[in-house]
């Protein structure tokens, strides 16, 4: 984004008329959120105006890079693939399930990592091998599990409910399946999200391992973790390896059982800034290479002796969702009408709310200018759409006067808003993806009444608004 | 019930009788049997020693009994002895010691052989037990001289061919042309390659032998004359692999042979002794002994480890040669995870000068850069501090890690390698790697190391402008020696070169020489697709094989022979040899007779990468596996008589529930005459090859897995299931 931002100090020219602004003089008033965008503008995204694309796709407009996400997805790969024999990348699809974005990740070698039966089946319908899908999650029910088994799906197991259903499935098909277990604990760098999974200090993950043990129709051969979403330490990392490969040679030996996988799940932190953080991202967030030196270190240590003995390494799965997929997706967005509030603030209200940006809830989005703004830069409160009070999209922010129709741009918003974004009060707009060749194409249509009104059915005697006599 | 045994014994006398000139089908054997009987008397004699000899072999349980090796020294001395005697009681008594004193002679004295560098037998043992039983026969005078009925030129095709030909009977003590003709068919069905040889070489020797001695006698030349043409064959077809200089050394051979014969002749006569296979014995064993003291080299290999028919060595040294490359050159493991690109190849313009030119430097380009953010500090270089994994298996000889790395675009100039761990490989030969990160070298000197064990971390030691990694193979271990021409091998190599022919496509290679700016990928092994390919002792699979519309259930099974060696064997009785490593699984040696299904599969499966993801690669397997006409199998035979490889190009991709693998084979004949077929498999995911069609110009073939399952072993049982 660097180069595509210009500085605004145009020192050449003549001092130009400014709209008047009315700036409260407050003791110290430092934005503590670092970078303001207040200077800066971004007219283009990838190489395509915003504006030529305001006027073919509407306002507002997700605007999605093919190219990014290659890079971004490659940049993962190299610096795993260069640290560990055997890697393999897995989408997480919830993170953003457009078909657009997922085919794009397949094509450079992704897997499908999916928590439903909804996303599974999203998944096969684009053509991915079910050996190729993990399927994750609390909620697996026995049609999807049925299904699952019959396709030869990997199966990750979330508790002891799952794993008696399971058994029942596999036996009832006469197979034997290959399972994951999911496990959790704490790292001691992290909340540990001990809801999903076995937990390994209660001893209720090696019991669940025995149980597998003397399955006669699943074979535990993977095991599975992810330690929550954001995790600004790589060192987090590096002790939930060392932890899942100490349970692994355990449950080896007391079980007999073969692990062929080590699935560290995702949550390696964006360029975004987190609600609460001081400091800008592009202080805290480390880098793909900096993760993966602390995971692949750590499991070459944990795994020499296998190695040496010739068994192969385990497979090294990373479900990394928002670092992959966040910066690869813009959200543009107009201004409706400007408002001076009541304690002096002024706000602006913007054509895209939190039913568009979900994740406005938790993040500091970087909003950008999409032209060079005049005047001097002022606190700013920025309203979504819709007539609900919480519809904030950024309580405070400095930017100069804007006029209605002018658009901006929040970004990094490729993680969890396309799955997220709820259907309330308005209509979704377009997501278009600007290809690697600079094309332009509609990867998911704004929806219209018809959209909105196709899955529902009116009884017959609700079918005319006439008083009805005989209720 | 009592055939089995019968015709096992019949085939070992046989084969006796074969292996005298090195032809070991045993109905060839009996052809020779016949021959010997031209003369009965000395036939008989052969017959009797040659079952005496098997008699013993089997009551004192020496091994490879099946060979005929133990026996056809105890034949010599019965036909010999027969050549020269009455065949009677007391020469029967005579025979049959001299048949059983063979056999304790071969079995002690190959072991002797054996340690001394290697080197065959061959009819040493007859030579001395024939002529220690001719010496004691001319103090028993119960014994009566026989006179061979040698009708003075019958004239069978020619003078100078009967001559030929009797002299190759003499090799079984018949010098008569008839005999020798059929000697010189069963060579010719043996071998094309070793009948040319005899010729030859009996040319090349008896010219010499007339040359030097004015007018040989005619009875010299039938009796000793076979020993030009054995030595010819074994130096020129069996114990080498066919080339220019094989054939050369042969002919020398042969030529020396003449000389040893004059002189042999001259001493023997002293004593009143026949010269029989002494000339021959004396020449191949010298020159052989004298051969393994030499460095090994392409242009003459030699096999004394696993003597062949020269057209199956051939295809052997050619099908080699087609997978692993350059003769001589030290397959390496690439040193690292992931893909890198080479910075310098061999011959590189900046460092890799004589006698440094055999090297390779890798580093990390994306975008036609190396590093991310300004490049200023050693942490922006995208190959800094990554894992080095060894290239090869071997000692750690030396390590240094204390040099500090370099600032990026310094060079230290007093340390050139830098940090470096320099390992002793098992040929004697040691592989440096040079430039690692200060401190990172986590293994010592003395230690052993497996390829592709992690050992340390790239750096910017020694004379590095930037982060890279020095690979190379050298003589000795003193650190800067002399480089040793080596290649990357089991990699996938993609090509910077904008005239190759899919220059982005990355190709899996067994052999891999990269030039500046190619990239190199450490393929990953696919678990399933090795699952799904493992072939291990005991797994049966049977197939529907529709073969130009006849249908038919075939079945194949993976058998471990004596020599430890895997084989894919087929119902037929045909199989071929394989060895499955972890990324590869190659198939070669295909042997026994016609199996048009066979060889579908080795055709469309010979070669088999193991790795993940879309993958095409080259092969050339051997001209015999096309399908073709009679007609064109014998043109090819006569435009190829050592065979040729198949020019094979194999794509994989994985079609969402199958791997679908095509091949393409090309075989060219001479003017413009080409022969094509195109291999479609598909398999299933821990299945295996469910299905293999062949399509070429003389039909097709169309084989569908009907099940698979595994023998019984003890305590284990049997097991199968339907594709
Ligand atoms: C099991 C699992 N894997 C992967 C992810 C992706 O995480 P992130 O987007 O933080 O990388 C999640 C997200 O919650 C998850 O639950």
């Amino acid at each position: 984004m660097n180069n595509e931002t210009k500085p605004t100090d145009d020192t050449s020219a003549k001092k130009r008329w400014h709209k008047p602004t009315l700036t409260p003089h407050r003791i110290g008033s430092l934005n503590k959120f670092g970078s303001v965008s207040g200077g800066h503008y971004q007219d283009s995204f990838e190489a395509i105006s915003i504006a030529s694309l305001i006027e073919e796709y509407g306002s507002p407009l997700f605007v999605l890079s093919e190219q990014r996400l290659r890079n971004n997805v490659r940049k993962l790969l190299r610096a795993f693939e260069t640290r560990y024999a055997n890697v393999t990348y897995s989408w997480s699809y919830k993170t953003n399930y457009l078909a657009a974005v997922c085919n794009t990740l397949h094509q450079e070698g992704a897997w499908a990592e999916v928590v439903s039966a909804f996303e599974y089946e999203k998944a096969r319908q684009l053509g991915m091998p079910a050996e190729k899908i993990l399927f994750n999650g609390p909620h697996k029910e026995r049609p999807i599990l049925e299904r699952v088994v019959a396709e030869g799906g990997r199966i990750h197991i979330d508790h002891l409910d799952e794993l008696y259903l399971l058994e029942d499935v596999a036996k009832e098909a006469g197979k034997q399946v290959d399972v994951t277990m999911r496990l959790n604990f704490d790292t001691g760098f992290t909340e540990p999200w001990s809801r999903f999974g076995f937990n390994i200090e209660s001893g209720q993950a090696l019991d669940a391992a025995r149980i597998l043990g003397d399955s006669k129709h699943l074979n535990l051969c993977g095991l599975h973790s992810h330690l929550g979403t954001f995790i600004l330490d790589p060192r987090a990392y590096g002790a939930q390896i060392r932890i899942m490969c100490a349970f692994m040679d355990k449950i080896e030996l007391q079980t007999g059982c073969e692990i062929e996988s080590i699935d560290i799940g995702g949550g390696f932190a964006s360029m975004n800034a987190l609600q609460g953080t001081y400091l800008p991202p592009e202080q805290v967030v480390p880098s793909m290479d900096q993760y993966a030196e602390a995971i692949c270190t750590a499991l070459n240590d944990a795994t020499r002796e296998r190695d040496m003995q010739g068994r192969g390494r385990p497979r090294l799965i990373i479900e990394s969702g928002r670092a992959v997929v966040d910066d690869a997706e813009i959200l543009v967005s107009s201004v409706v009408a400007n408002k001076r509030m009541p304690d002096g603030r002024r706000s602006v209200v913007i054509d895209a709310g939190v039913n568009l940006l979900f994740t406005g809830f938790w993040y500091n989005h970087q909003v950008t200018p999409t032209r060079q703004l005049e005047g001097v830069a002022e606190d700013t409160v920025l309203y979504g759409p819709l007539c609900m009070n919480i519809d904030i999209m950024r309580a405070s922010v400095l930017l100069p006067p804007l006029n209605v129709g002018d658009s901006m741009i929040f970004s990094n918003v490729g993680a969890y808003n396309n799955t997220q974004w709820m259907q309330f009060i308005e209509y979704r707009p377009n997501v278009v993806m600007i290809h690697s060749d600079k094309q332009v194409s509609i990867v998911r249509a704004a929806e219209d009444l018809h959209v909105m009104t196709a899955q529902e059915s009116i009884p017959a005697h609700l079918c005319s608004l006439e008083t009805q006599q005989d209720i | 019930m009592f055939l089995t045994p019968l015709k096992e014994t019949l085939a070992g006398l046989f084969r006796a009788y074969g292996a005298i000139l090195f032809a070991p089908r045993p109905w060839i054997g009996a052809l020779f049997v016949l021959a010997t009987f031209w003369f009965p008397n000395a036939g008989f004699s052969g017959l009797l020693a040659a079952m005496t000899g098997m008699m013993t072999a089997k009551l004192l349980k020496f091994r490879n009994l099946e060979s005929g090796l133990h026996v056809y020294n105890s034949l010599l001395v019965g036909l010999s002895l027969g050549a020269y005697y009455m065949l009677d009681l007391h020469l029967a008594v005579l025979i049959a010691l001299g048949a059983v004193l063979a056999v304790f002679a071969t079995v002690a004295m190959a072991d002797i052989a054996w340690r001394l560098g290697r080197l065959p037998i061959l009819s040493l043992p007859f030579v001395i037990v024939a002529l220690t039983v001719t010496l004691a026969a001319h103090s028993y005078g119960t014994l009566s001289r026989y006179l061979l009925p040698l009708a003075p030129n019958d004239g069978l095709i020619s003078p100078f061919i009967d001559q030929f030909l009797t002299a190759l009977g003499s090799a079984f003590f018949t010098p008569h042309p008839v005999a020798g003709l059929l000697l010189f068919l069963g060579l010719l069905i043996t071998s094309r390659y070793l009948a040319v040889l005899a010729i030859a070489g009996f040319l090349c020797g008896f010219s010499v032998y007339a040359f030097l001695s004015g007018s040989p006698h005619p009875d010299l030349v039938a009796w000793n004359g076979f020993n030009f043409i054995l030595v010819a064959i074994a130096l020129g077809g069996v114990f080498t692999v066919p080339s220019l200089q094989s054939f050369a050394l042969a002919m020398v051979g042969a030529v020396i042979a003449a000389l040893v014969t004059s002189a042999s002749e001259t001493f023997m006569l002293v004593y009143g002794l026949p010269v029989m296979a002494l000339p021959f014995l004396i020449t191949t064993l010298t020159i052989l002994l004298a051969l393994t003291h030499r460095p090994a080299s392409d242009s003459l290999q030699l096999i004394l480890d696993a003597p062949a028919l020269p057209e199956k060595s051939a295809e052997r040294a050619r099908l080699a040669m087609a997978r692993h490359g350059e003769f001589n050159s030290v397959p390496v493991l690439a040193p690292f995870y992931g893909r890198w690109q080479v910075y310098q190849g061999f011959d590189g313009a900046h460092t890799h000068q004589a006698p440094w030119q055999h090297a390779l430097d890798f580093y990390i380009v994306e975008n036609g850069q190396s590093y991310h953010t300004d490049g200023a500090s050693l942490n922006d270089y995208f190959c800094f501090g990554l894992p080095v994994l060894s290239p090869v298996a071997g000692y750690v000889v030396k390590t240094l890690d204390s040099l500090p790395d370099n600032a990026p675009g310094q060079v230290d100039l007093e340390n050139n390698w830098g940090n470096h761990v320099l390992i002793r490989m098992s040929n004697g030969l040691c592989a440096l790697v040079a430039h690692l990160k200060q401190g990172s070298i986590g293994v010592k000197a003395g230690a052993y190391l497996y390829a592709g064990q992690p050992m340390a971390e790239c750096g910017s030691s020694g004379r590095s402008p930037q982060p890279h990694l020095h690979l190379h193979v050298q003589w000795g271990e003193t650190l800067g020696l002399a480089t040793h021409p080596f290649h990357l091998t089991t990699v996938l190599h993609q090509s910077n070169d904008p005239h190759a022919t899919s220059p982005k496509q990355a190709r899996f290679k067994l052999f891999s020489r990269p030039v500046e700016g190619d990239r190199i990928t450490m393929p990953k092994m696919d678990p399933i697709l090795v699952e799904s390919l493992r072939l291990n002792v005991g797994r049966e699979f049977s197939y529907q094989v529709i073969h130009n519309n006849k249908s038919a259930n075939r079945s194949l099974s993976v058998t471990l022979n004596l020599t430890g060696q895997l084989r894919l064997t087929s119902d037929s009785g045909a199989s071929a040899a394989f060895t499955a490593q972890d990324h590869l699984l190659a198939f070669y040696d295909r042997t026994g007779p016609a199996d048009a299904f066979l060889d579908a599969w080795l055709l469309a499966l010979g070669l088999m990468p193991l790795t993940d993801g879309e993958l095409s690669w080259h092969d050339q397997p051997s001209m015999q596996l096309l399908p073709m006409t009679a007609k064109q199998r014998w043109v090819g035979k006569c435009l190829f008589p050592l065979g040729t490889g198949i020019d094979s190009r194999y794509l994989r991709q994985w079609d969402g529930e199958f791997w679908q693998q095509s091949g393409q084979h090309r075989l060219n004949f001479a003017f413009g005459m080409q022969i094509h077929a195109e291999s479609i498999v598909t398999i299933e995911p821990r299945i295996g090859c469910r299905s293999i069609s062949i399509k070429s110009d003389t039909g097709t073939l169309q084989a569908t897995l009907l099940e698979v399952g595994q023998k019984a072993d003890a305590g284990i049982p049997a097991w199968k299931i339907k594709a």
